[in-house]
């Protein structure tokens, strides 16, 4: 990292902090500013409104106490790696929410952000060479028509003609229904591989067609450099050209966007998980801001907060190791 | 370099599709993918009711469950899991038939009142044993009950400060009062019964995840698989008799819609869950679909703040009642899928304690309504709007955010009034927002449900006893939202409270009623209960009529036709 001084990642890794402890103070005041108390719609579902109920309600979970001391402990309780019990699920613990959700909308949107960014960049690259021709019309075309569509369109579309009329995929759930419990995990892969599918295939048309298009907008920016003048003037391979010079240059801009996708991947896909009735961590942040679930609201916003913060701390650190030319002091 | 890429998109494309397994999916369990109807062969016919007494295979139904729900599977917070899984494992002393308004036997063969209404005597079920084979208790009873009273927090309806003591005397469970509370079994209908030799050593029955649960009732629980299904097997044991079925299977579905779908295209038998009422029409058109409906302890109404002196006029409560149309709400907004509301609140699932001149209260009359305002001094100004010494009829109207049926009611029902000359402000605000907004008074209308327990006496004192309720800007210590006081109505709910006699207490609760009604003291919309869509015939038959399907009662009957 001789381009990278070592006072720029100190800075830059305090910077992340800061920004980290910004994130984690507006997630504990965000839910608090929302109408309503958390503990008195509870008693209003439950306990016919009982007033008594709702203070017991706030005695148990600490809302009796000023917003300050609520602040402090929640602090505390972050830096000990509680998130605290959730309201509406009471009395699972919100990490115990949290880890059985996130696994499954890494799987779906990792994968789909993966893919989505190969496919593009390969598709991207094979337009730019191909300006002009039939491929790069259809290409660039079908690309602008799916970035107008919003997603849920595609979601169902996909869902009603591949799911329920043709039948070639299953339409929801992660697992066949009666798949006995407790099957062994390498039995799974084949099934959770095909519920996958659809959801994984929406998610990936959706990414794919935006990135497309700005992969091959950065490789004819590239090509059209002194350099690349330079590199066909003394006559070499085409390939050679687009494989040591041009690609890496084009790479760059995308880098960063895979960065801030994969960082912001916890955060679910909440649509997806709607249409395909999959699990997932955003219909259990739906479901937390419409209860008001404070602590609930608040690990999941921290989790993605964190992972946001992590990949943009990373990104700013492993740019210089792509791109020699940038040096940070 | 083209011809590498060529070939590297060709193998991904066709490595993808072999690992997906394209074709048709056998994924879906062949026992949950029943047939389509068609109208030879499943039509509902008498070749179905002779298979009665038919045995085996798997009930399959959905409901809508996250995954975060199953994360405990605590009987002890029913309201924060999956409230139908445990309707099949566990009991509760008694259970309430909604469909018949009666208390009938479950975890207990009955119960009795001493003379002085301060001792109530349960007799258990000793027929019954555990899923883990252990028999069943009045210790379990006792156990059950002494938990709720050293956890506050999970005795929602406050029933426990009113027991003093909790003692089994062999197949007994006698409760000690330290004051009359005639409705209190109807309270134990919603509190399920936990074994005391796996719970006893809990430190906290509030804290347990309970994620394997072990109780009486006629399914027991095998597991359930994420994001997918909950599996139960049979409780061949069953002190009613073994379900007709091997095993149950509740297949889990994010949002009403997609559990909705999956019953329109016969993936399931029936629902757990809220159907989309939207689909409800298109449902009706399919093959042996029924819609069991009863009524319930769910009033939807339009709250009218007592304390706006404008709506204190009961000219003007008169008027907006006539303006609305009860049975286009019911028809159009809710396909039928409800019952009417009662303008003196007591729903029907009460029985005989309901007023029938209440009931009948309600008159659609638009004409009428106008004549009326006007025959109070109203005038219509210019703008169509009436209005009485400079002020004009015109008020906020609340109602939820991000519910479309709800909106789409609201809609109608403004626009009633607005045919009367009632002018309407629409305000949209979450759940837990209009919650708030009713509980300080800071409304002048507000579309809301009100729910209230098994219970005459507490659906009827909680919302119209003044003890019930605040100031406007105070929380209301009850659920008297609408901020209303009669004397006479706090008189007769007191003196009902102790009445034990069935025929006394309905001549209290039909005048309480009347009253109410009279006052127009709230402006009813619909009332719901059980609303569970099922196929008859095709696939499964046996749905109980006479008791809830999911009743412990009716679910062993249902059996999958061969």
């Amino acid at each position: 990292m001789s381009n990278m001084s070592v006072s720029y990642i100190l800075r830059r890794i305090l910077g992340a902090l800061f920004t980290l402890w910004v994130a984690l103070t507006i997630n504990f005041l965000l839910p608090r500013v929302m109408g309503g108390n958390p503990m008195d719609y509870i008693a209003s579902k439950n306990a016919m409104g009982s007033l008594e109920y709702a203070q017991i309600l706030s005695q148990q979970f600490g809302l009796d106490k000023g917003l300050f001391e609520q602040y402090i402990s929640y602090l505390g309780q972050l830096l000990r790696g509680n998130f605290g019990i959730s309201y509406s699920t009471f009395p699972v613990p919100v990490a115990d929410i949290i880890s059985r959700a996130i696994p499954w909308t890494l799987l779906i949107v990792i994968s789909s952000s993966l893919i989505a960014f190969a496919m593009a960049w390969l598709l991207g690259i094979i337009a730019a060479l191909k300006k002009g021709s039939v491929f790069d019309n259809i290409v660039v075309g079908g690309a602008f028509f799916i970035q107008s569509a919003p997603y849920f369109f595609i979601g169902m579309l996909m869902l009603m003609f591949l799911g329920y009329y043709l039948k070639w995929f299953p339409m929801g759930h992660a697992l066949p229904s009666g798949t006995p419990i407790g099957s062994p995990w390498y039995k799974l892969i084949g099934p959770v591989t095909r519920h996958a599918f659809l959801p994984v295939l929406s998610l990936i048309v959706v990414n794919l067609a935006g990135r497309m298009v700005m992969m091959r907008s950065n490789i004819l920016q590239v090509f059209s450099e002194d350099y690349i003048t330079l590199a066909q003037a003394k006559g070499l391979h085409r390939g050679k050209i687009l494989g040591k010079y041009a690609l890496r240059n084009a790479l760059l801009p995308s880098f960063t966007g895979l960065m801030l996708t994969l960082g912001s991947a916890v955060g679910g896909a909440i649509t997806t998980e709607m249409i395909f009735s999959y699990p997932g961590i955003g219909m259990t942040i739906m479901n937390a801001i419409h209860s008001q679930d404070y602590p609930l609201i608040q690990g999941c916003f921290a989790i993605i907060a964190l992972s946001v913060v992590i990949m943009n701390l990373l990104a700013d650190l492993l740019y210089p190791l792509l791109d020699p030319r940038v040096v940070l002091k | 370099m083209k011809k590498r890429l060529y070939g590297l998109l060709a193998v991904s494309f066709i490595l993808g599709l072999t690992a997906c397994g394209v074709g048709n999916s056998s994924d879906t369990n062949s026992q949950s993918s029943p047939a389509p109807p068609t109208a030879e062969t499943d039509a509902p016919s008498p070749d179905n009711e002779q298979a009665a007494g038919e045995q085996g295979g798997t009930l399959v139904v959905g409901d809508v469950i996250l995954d975060t729900q199953m994360a405990a599977i605590n009987p002890f917070v029913p309201s924060n899991t999956a409230g139908g899984l445990l309707k099949m494992i566990y009991e509760k002393l008694l259970f309430f038939n909604s469909i018949t308004g009666e208390l009938e036997p479950e975890f207990a063969s009955g119960y009795e009142w001493s003379e002085d209404n301060m001792t109530l005597t349960y007799t258990i079920n000793t027929d019954n044993v555990w899923h883990d084979g252990q028999p069943v208790s009045a210790q379990d009873v006792v156990f059950t009950y002494t938990a709720l009273k050293n956890e506050p927090v999970l005795d929602r309806y406050m029933i426990m400060n009113k027991i003093d003591s909790i003692t089994a005397d062999g197949n007994k469970v006698i409760f000690e009062l330290n004051q009359t509370f005639l409705s209190l079994p109807y309270y134990m209908t919603e509190i399920y019964i936990v074994p005391k030799h796996i719970w006893e050593n809990a430190e906290s029955v509030s804290e347990e995840l309970n994620t394997n649960p072990v109780g009486s009732g006629p399914f027991i629980y095998r597991g359930y698989n994420v994001g997918t299904d909950i599996q139960l097997d049979a409780n061949k044991n069953y002190w009613r008799g073994a379900p007709k079925v091997d095993e149950m299977i509740i297949q889990m579905y994010n949002s009403s819609p997609n559990l909705t779908l999956a019953l329109l295209q016969g993936e399931i038998g029936a629902t757990m869950g809220t159907i989309a009422v939207a689909n409800i029409p298109e449902l009706k058109t399919k093959e042996n679909f029924v819609l069991q409906l009863a009524s319930g302890f769910n009033n939807f109404t339009i709250y009218i703040n007592h304390e706006n002196e404008l709506l204190r006029d009961i000219n003007v409560r008169k008027a907006m009642s006539m303006a609305i149309n009860q049975e286009d709400l019911i028809t159009k907004g809710e396909y039928n899928g409800v019952f009417p509301a009662s303008p003196g609140w007591m729903p029907e699932v009460f029985g005989d304690l309901q007023s029938e001149y209440a009931n009948s209260a309600h008159v659609y009359d638009p004409q009428a309504a106008m004549e009326l305002l006007e025959s109070a001094g109203y005038t219509k100004g210019t703008d169509g709007i009436y209005q009485k010494d400079g002020k004009r009829l015109s008020f906020t109207y609340h109602n939820a955010a991000g519910a479309p049926a709800q909106q789409m009611e609201a809609g109608m029902l403004q626009q009633w009034l607005l045919n009367i000359g009632i002018e309407i402000i629409p305000r949209l605000a979450t759940w837990p927002e209009l919650t708030e907004i009713l509980q300080r008074g800071e409304y002048d209308l507000l579309q809301n449900s009100g729910v209230f327990p098994p219970d005459p006496f507490g659906a009827m004192n909680t919302y119209f006893h003044s003890s019930m309720t605040a100031p406007v800007g105070e929380a209301t210590p009850g659920t008297n939202y609408f901020r209303y006081r009669n004397d006479e109505v706090d008189r007769l709910l007191d003196e009902v409270s102790s009445v034990v006699d069935r025929a006394q207490q309905r001549e209290l609760y039909v005048r309480i009623q009347d009253i109410i009604a009279d006052d127009v003291v709230f402006l009813p919309m619909y009332n719901i209960g059980e609303r569970v869509p099922y196929y008859d015939g095709g696939r499964y038959a046996g749905w109980s009529g006479d008791a809830p399907i999911y009743s412990t009662r009716g679910i062993i009957e249902v059996y999958e036709i061969k």
